[in-house]
């Protein structure tokens, strides 16, 4: 075990010292809060209100009726409140004594909209409920948060894997497996100590994008379990890369090569038709995708997840029968 | 015999075309065996085969009993391998590569500064491996092959790109390992190292060993006894080998002696090289 834990350790500091490397542990981050920044609001479609405390009883239940309501001590906080990046309306009161809404000016036009027809309705003293219905189709969230979300942790699985891959490829350029190959060291113990980094690596990286994307409300052992089983393809697509590319160069085009497949199976569960979804059954990585997705939507149950963790195993293992005799080969 | 090596072969086109061919040989506890050979001539492949690198594919061998086709991964707690190549991982420390390393035992190790310390890398133990001249990275793979402090060394051309100053240390660290007990496999085209450290020699080329015995049984046996002089003919200086078994050469050399026109008189033995050459008919280079 110390032997694992020793290969881990060097992979992982062996690869925060290679720029290409370090890069691909910070880049699904960076993309995550691209995506945090650039759709405000992406993991919720509810209609938010910051509110003074000190307004009527009668008037923050009102908005209860129409959304979430956050409490507030006073203007000063309502303002700091609204000037976060998601979507929520400050509803204060002005130097007259009249409701006011406070908004930041880029949200979506439902929320400022929303807030302004209520206060129009209070001021009006008008006892009949206001005709305003925000539908969904049953998600919590918009597509391009959950999909955005669950596209980079494939995203950042993947990454692991070739994280994997990079530092086998040290080890060929090297040449340090045959100082390894002449130590007591077993095959096994170097192919477990190799794989943590994809699972450890995935994990971290994912848990950080959803606190970054607000979504720590998701069930995120589902997440993990979906995590660690997906990584088993990364790790295998991993150590098949390390093994094919004799330099850094050619573990980059087959890398290009292997991000296609990614986005071949993450695009064709998104826009095909799920009566034509077999078609994608092949791919380790659409289960993966369907699980995560149905995660952060919270849309999926135990035995759904149970069943997309199948898939992924099921077909993660038929690769690696192909790919054990190359990769068996290309490691000794 | 601590290693013993009976008709061994190898091909690595898996035909007729060996690299190695029917080479026969053992070597005591505590002794420094050394192959010599120019390159290709089979010396690094009888190695790896030796170490496990490459599979036996015919023959025999065995290392401390051990049949090396399945010799146990706990055999490796005991032999320590210095590669000519220097492998080691460039985006670490001279310390954290031997630090590594050490945790791939299962036996006490070797504090990896004080081994730095005995090549002079010392100063260069935070450095990134990266950042090594070739010679102090040949001194990093040779006392990371230290660092289980082996009972059976294999060493590859331990000297190569080192300063002479350099490779005496290296030289007084074999010395002193032997003097501890520690077997030790040494290949090389050197003939000077293998001169001055080995017990007995093999003599490798195409594959094949053409002859092993001790560095001063092979001189006695095929090397001839030389004398060189400088003597002065017609005002004119002249230098000159003289063969001592030669009836005619003594005569000549014991006339420009009688007349007294030496200037220098030195003995020569035959080189490791020369009996190579003799031997092979092929340089070591």
């Amino acid at each position: 075990m110390l032997r694992v834990i020793s290969i881990f350790k060097r992979d992982f500091k062996s690869s925060i010292r290679d720029n290409m490397l370090l890069y691909m542990m910070i880049v699904p981050l960076l993309l995550a809060l691209g995506l945090k920044l650039f759709i405000p609001s992406a993991n919720n479609l509810t209609v938010k209100f910051a509110i003074d405390k000190s307004l009527d009883k009668e008037v923050i239940e009102t908005f209860e009726k129409y959304g979430e309501v956050e409490l507030y001590d006073n203007k000063d906080k309502i303002i700091q409140r609204v000037n976060k990046m998601d979507d929520i309306a400050g509803i204060t009161l002005n130097e007259n004594g009249l409701l006011q809404a406070v908004i930041e000016g880029n949200e979506q036009k439902e929320t400022p909209g929303m807030a302004k027809m209520i206060i129009k309705n209070i001021n009006r003293n008008d006892k009949g409920d206001l005709n305003f219905i925000i539908s969904n189709i049953g998600y919590k969230m918009s597509p391009v948060a959950s999909i955005g979300s669950a596209s980079l942790i494939i995203v950042s699985i993947m990454l692991g894997g070739m994280i994997i891959g990079f530092n086998i490829i040290e080890e060929k350029e090297n040449n340090t497996l045959n100082a390894l190959t002449v130590s007591p060291m077993n095959r096994k113990e170097f192919i477990c100590g190799k794989s943590i980094i994809g699972i450890i690596i995935p994990i971290i990286q994912s848990l950080l994008m959803l606190w970054i994307l607000d979504l720590f409300h998701v069930n995120i052992f589902m997440i993990l379990v979906l995590i660690v089983s997906s990584s088993l393809i990364a790790i295998v697509l991993g150590f098949l890369i390390g093994v094919l590319s004799n330099n850094q160069i050619a573990g980059i085009a087959n890398m290009k090569g292997l991000m296609l497949l990614v986005s071949a199976s993450i695009l064709g569960a998104v826009l095909l038709d799920s009566s034509k979804h077999f078609l994608l059954y092949w791919s380790p990585l659409y289960w993966s995708f369907m699980g995560l997705h149905g995660a952060i939507l919270e849309i999926i149950t135990w035995s759904k997840v149970g069943i997309n963790v199948l898939g992924t195993l099921i077909t993660t293992n038929i690769i690696f029968l192909v790919a054990k005799k190359k990769i068996r080969k290309g490691l000794s | 015999m601590i290693i013993d090596v009976k008709g061994l072969y190898h091909s690595y086109t898996n035909d007729d075309n060996y690299a190695v061919k029917d080479v026969n040989f053992s070597v005591k506890k505590g002794e420094i065996f050394g192959f010599l050979g120019p390159s290709g001539a089979g010396k690094s492949t009888t190695q790896k085969i030796l170490t496990g690198l490459l599979p036996l594919q015919k023959g025999k061998a065995s290392i401390d009993g051990n049949n090396v086709k399945k010799s146990p991964n706990r055999l490796f707690n005991t032999i320590g391998v210095s590669f000519e190549r220097a492998n080691v991982y460039k985006k670490l420390t001279g310390i954290e590569n031997l630090e590594f390393y050490s945790k791939m035992f299962n036996v006490k190790t070797l504090n990896p500064l004080k081994l730095l310390r005995m090549v002079g890398l010392e100063n260069a133990a935070n450095k990134r491996a990266e950042g090594y001249s070739k010679g102090m990275l040949q001194r990093l793979v040779f006392v990371r092959s230290m660092i289980n402090d082996p009972k059976i060394w294999f060493l590859d051309e331990p000297t190569s790109g080192l300063d002479p100053t350099t490779a005496s240390k290296i030289k007084e660290i074999i010395k002193d390992k032997q003097r501890k007990g520690t077997t030790i496999f040494l290949t090389t085209h050197n003939m000077h190292i293998a001169e001055e450290l080995c017990d007995n020699i093999a003599l490798i080329n195409e594959g094949e060993i053409n002859l092993i015995d001790s560095p001063r049984n092979l001189k006695l046996k095929y090397g001839e006894k030389l004398i060189k002089a400088e003597y002065k003919i017609n005002g004119e200086l002249r230098k000159e080998r003289f063969s001592m078994i030669n009836k005619e050469e003594i005569d000549k050399l014991n006339e420009i002696i009688k007349k007294g026109k030496v200037e220098t008189l030195h003995s020569q033995e035959a080189t490791l090289e020369e009996i190579f050459i003799k031997v092979t008919g092929r340089g070591l280079k």
